[in-house]
């Protein structure tokens, strides 16, 4: 039978910011996995300098035990556990949805803001090329025009 | 049972059935040995998704953990299955590299 211990020659890494980076992605995969898997996997990331690329795969398969609660269903209540994580993440996207809605009406009850015309932004008529500016720009000046904005097209 | 029940993860457990086909290891050992045996470095995540899938079609399972390690080995229903799979595998490669060969006799008959 083989040696199973092939760790010799690895970096002790734990403490570094990648590897905490990878313990806090971690712990967010359901209780279920990390009953199982979570010392093994930190003492694997501790023996092997997390790059970005396994910071994204472990994000993904996070993401991806939430999503297929069967992965470790043999475990008690890990399906129950994984239905109840996607409600409260579906939960969670709608209360975002909500308040991004709102944030947008009133952005819109707002009105254009008075700082926009003074943006270096050619495309919002700064002191780049006049041939971009507010007042030479059909799509611009019609928006000034119609809300009576603080424009520099009648200051021009 | 093949090694396509796996669905996306076949390739990945080809790999991880393949590395334990040498013996028991633990998960680092497994992602050392698929890198050298294979050149690709698999993530964390795939590998332990991928574990869970296998000892979830009992193609492996667990042995008692060493300290926090905890090693894998392969079982009989996973040596089938890791034999059947390198025998398509051997038949695909053979049935390629014939054709390239084919190809190449027609190239060099044509020049």
């Amino acid at each position: 039978m083989r040696e199973t211990s092939q760790t010799t020659e690895t970096t002790e890494t734990s403490g570094t910011w990648a590897w905490r980076l990878a313990r806090a992605i971690v712990r967010c995969y359901p209780r279920a996995w990390r009953t199982r898997y979570e010392a093994e996997a930190l003492d694997l990331l501790a023996l092997r300098t997390p790059t970005w690329g396994d910071l994204g795969n472990l994000a993904y398969h996070a993401l991806y035990s939430w999503l297929h609660p069967d992965l470790l269903a043999d475990d008690v209540g890990s399906a129950a556990g994984g239905l109840a994580a996607l409600t409260r993440l579906v939960r969670a996207g709608e209360r975002a949805i909500v308040r991004a809605c709102r944030w947008a009406a009133r952005q819109r009850r707002r009105g254009p803001r008075a700082d926009v015309s003074s943006r270096a932004d050619p495309r919002f008529g700064g002191d780049d090329p006049p041939t971009m500016r507010r007042a030479d720009d059909p799509r611009l000046s019609r928006v000034v025009g119609e809300t009576g904005g603080p424009g520099r097209a009648g200051a021009k | 049972m093949a090694l396509t029940d796996l669905g996306p993860f076949a390739d990945a457990g080809l790999l991880l059935l393949a590395s334990l086909a040498a013996g028991p290891k633990h998960g680092y050992a497994m992602l050392a040995d698929v890198e050298a045996m294979s050149g690709a470095r698999m993530g964390p995540g795939t590998l332990y998704t991928t574990l869970a899938r296998l000892q979830q079609q009992g193609w492996i399972e667990a042995l008692p953990a060493e300290e926090l390690r905890r090693p894998y080995r392969l079982t009989d229903a996973g040596r089938e299955v890791l034999r059947a799979q390198l025998r398509r595998l051997e038949r695909f490669t053979a049935s390629g590299l014939a054709r390239l060969g084919g190809q190449g006799a027609a190239g060099e008959a044509r020049a």
